[in-house]
């Protein structure tokens, strides 16, 4: 058997691409434009920066998300109790076509891209995005493309399991249209991490 | 097992001819020497990691001697057993590593009494769980081997299959992925279902991390008793007996059945002793009952220890005789960063 390392140039200039981290987003030392790696090779990639609405003194971090756009179409489902808490809390169903926010980065502990991953995707919420990493670094992307839209189908499995009643049949569809990379603004505290959007949950 | 042990394998820079390291299943690799960013392929698309034989040929057979030592083995077998051959072997194991993860909804079952009917009781579950998937890929004919457990100190070394004596891998990389993945998932969606007797829906998903054809060393002991063969394969890293095959100890096996048979007399008597002693007609029979209950657990275990006691088999060892030793599974479960949830 052999083995092949096959260097890895920019799209855009050429130029051979150098990384200190294992990050599947590489940024060109020369033009600085941003390119895929997955299947062996890089490719283009949709990207947007998203600009912080929470200010905080700790150190800000610009956190990977895959945002996977999927239609959900339920053609059955039966729930066992449960449902005056879902009539009182008003929790809506999980239908249509909508965002799923994948956080994309190993540096996050799974306690927390579980609970962010939930709420952007229950939220929806807009985003004025930003040209550049602005006062904050970069986070390495460790989450490969085709992994993401898995993902986000858990996603809708875990919020049909979580809301009140206990789950007993679902028949449904779930189409991945795309997939794009949204870098949201994180502060890295002390003993936790805090979202720079959603009012910093 | 506390976290998936990870295999890191060593390569040349091309750029610069610094050491690259590469962990299992990683196709985008580093050179901390100049930064240089690589893709790494392989030309048969599958990772192939070696390990180190770390067991010499006498802890090999020291440990072999050991265990002629070990349970209801023939009593003079250490002392007659004749070894005639040992030699190392390199064994190909499929390994895959990723997380399962299934939504599993049904309902748990309770029997109602004479009057109430049975209690339907609905579940749902989450499992998010890392499992690591082994399975042998080639055919080790009565090895008595399906799968490993790669202790943490096991040193990967580049592969070189000329230097080592192995077994061809007649499966192809994409069956072995398919099958690796589908049993990974039907694990997730088994931990998740718990004590649903009715599965209603279930849904798994495997996300994998690394996958990759792991040739790990064995030592094989030949060794005949009494004009007949057998043979102990031992770990080539732990030095850990695998598998085997031994001469039972007839005195044992003699001495379970007449010790079975006779306390399975003596534990029924007393219990119609102490039924007669009560009176009435229903104790006596519940008591009767209860000691041919008693009675026949005591004769099956004397029986099992009876009935193929003239062969031990060790470990995964397939045919009659009595089974000794723990069966490594084909999947194993890390339990760091597990997200389970159960209603």
């Amino acid at each position: 058997m052999s083995i092949v390392l096959q260097p890895l140039k920019c799209l855009a200039c050429g130029a051979p691409l150098k990384s200190k981290e294992r990050d599947l987003m590489l940024i060109c030392e020369h033009c600085g434009s941003l390119s895929l790696f997955a299947d062996g090779k890089t490719s283009p990639v949709e990207f947007a920066i998203v600009k912080p609405t929470v200010e905080e003194k700790d150190p800000l971090w610009y956190v990977p998300f895959w945002v996977v756009n999927a239609d959900v179409i339920v053609h059955r489902e039966k729930i066992s109790g449960g449902g005056i808490s879902r009539a009182v809390t008003g929790q809506k169903q999980m239908r249509g076509t909508r965002d799923f926010y994948i956080c994309a980065a190993d540096a996050v502990p799974e306690e927390y891209a579980r609970v962010w991953n939930m709420e952007l995707t229950i939220n929806q919420p807009e985003f004025t995005t930003i040209p550049e990493f602005k006062n904050g670094s970069r986070m390495v992307m460790t989450m490969e493309k085709d992994t993401a839209g898995n993902n986000a189908e858990f996603i809708f499995l875990r919020y049909e399991a979580e809301i009140p009643g206990t789950l007993q049949e679902l028949d449904y569809d779930f189409i991945v249209k795309s997939a794009k990379v949204l870098y949201l603004p994180a502060y890295k505290k002390p003993t936790s991490y805090m979202l720079g959007v959603l009012n910093g949950k | 097992m506390s976290k998936t042990p990870k295999i890191i394998v060593s390569l040349t820079c091309p750029n610069c001819g610094g050491q690259v390291q590469s962990e299992e299943g990683e196709s985008l690799v580093l050179c901390k020497f100049c930064d240089s960013v690589f893709s790494l392929t392989t030309d048969e698309g599958i990772g192939k990691i070696m390990y180190r034989l770390d067991v010499t040929r006498e802890k090999a057979e020291a440990r072999f001697l050991e265990w002629l030592k070990e349970g209801p083995k023939a009593k003079d077998l250490e002392k007659n057993a004749q070894i005639s051959e040992a030699y190392p072997i390199y064994l190909p194991f499929w390994r895959l590593v990723g997380r399962g993860k299934a939504c599993v909804c049904g309902v748990e079952i309770k029997k109602g009494d004479k009057d109430e009917p049975d209690r339907r009781i609905p579940h749902e579950s989450l499992v998010n769980r890392e499992y690591i998937y082994s399975d042998i890929a080639c055919d080790p004919g009565d090895l008595g081997i399906a799968a490993i457990r790669i202790p943490d100190h096991a040193k990967a070394v580049e592969f070189d299959d000329e230097s080592i004596v192995t077994f061809g891998v007649p499966e192809s990389r994409d069956d072995a992925y398919s099958e690796g993945s589908a049993q990974i998932k039907l694990q997730a969606i088994k931990d998740g279902k718990r004590s649903m007797d009715e599965v209603y829906f279930s849904k798994a998903f495997f996300f994998e991390k690394a996958f990759s054809l792991v040739y790990y060393p064995f030592w094989i002991v030949r060794y005949t008793y009494e004009d007949r063969a057998y043979f102990a394969v031992l770990d080539g890293i732990t030095s850990q007996v695998i598998s085997g095959r031994a001469p039972g100890n007839a005195g044992s096996q003699s001495t379970a059945a007449a010790l079975g048979g006779t306390l399975s007399g003596a534990v029924l008597a007393a219990f119609i002793f102490f039924g007669l002693a009560l009176g009435a007609i229903e104790a006596i029979a519940l008591f009767f009952a209860f000691g041919l209950i008693a009675a026949a657990g005591i004769i099956g275990f004397a029986y099992n220890r009876f009935r193929y006691g003239d062969e031990i088999l060790e470990g995964a060892m397939k045919g009659k005789g009595l089974k000794r030793g723990r069966k490594q599974q084909c999947i194993e479960t890390n339990y760091e960063n597990t997200y389970d949830m159960f209603n």
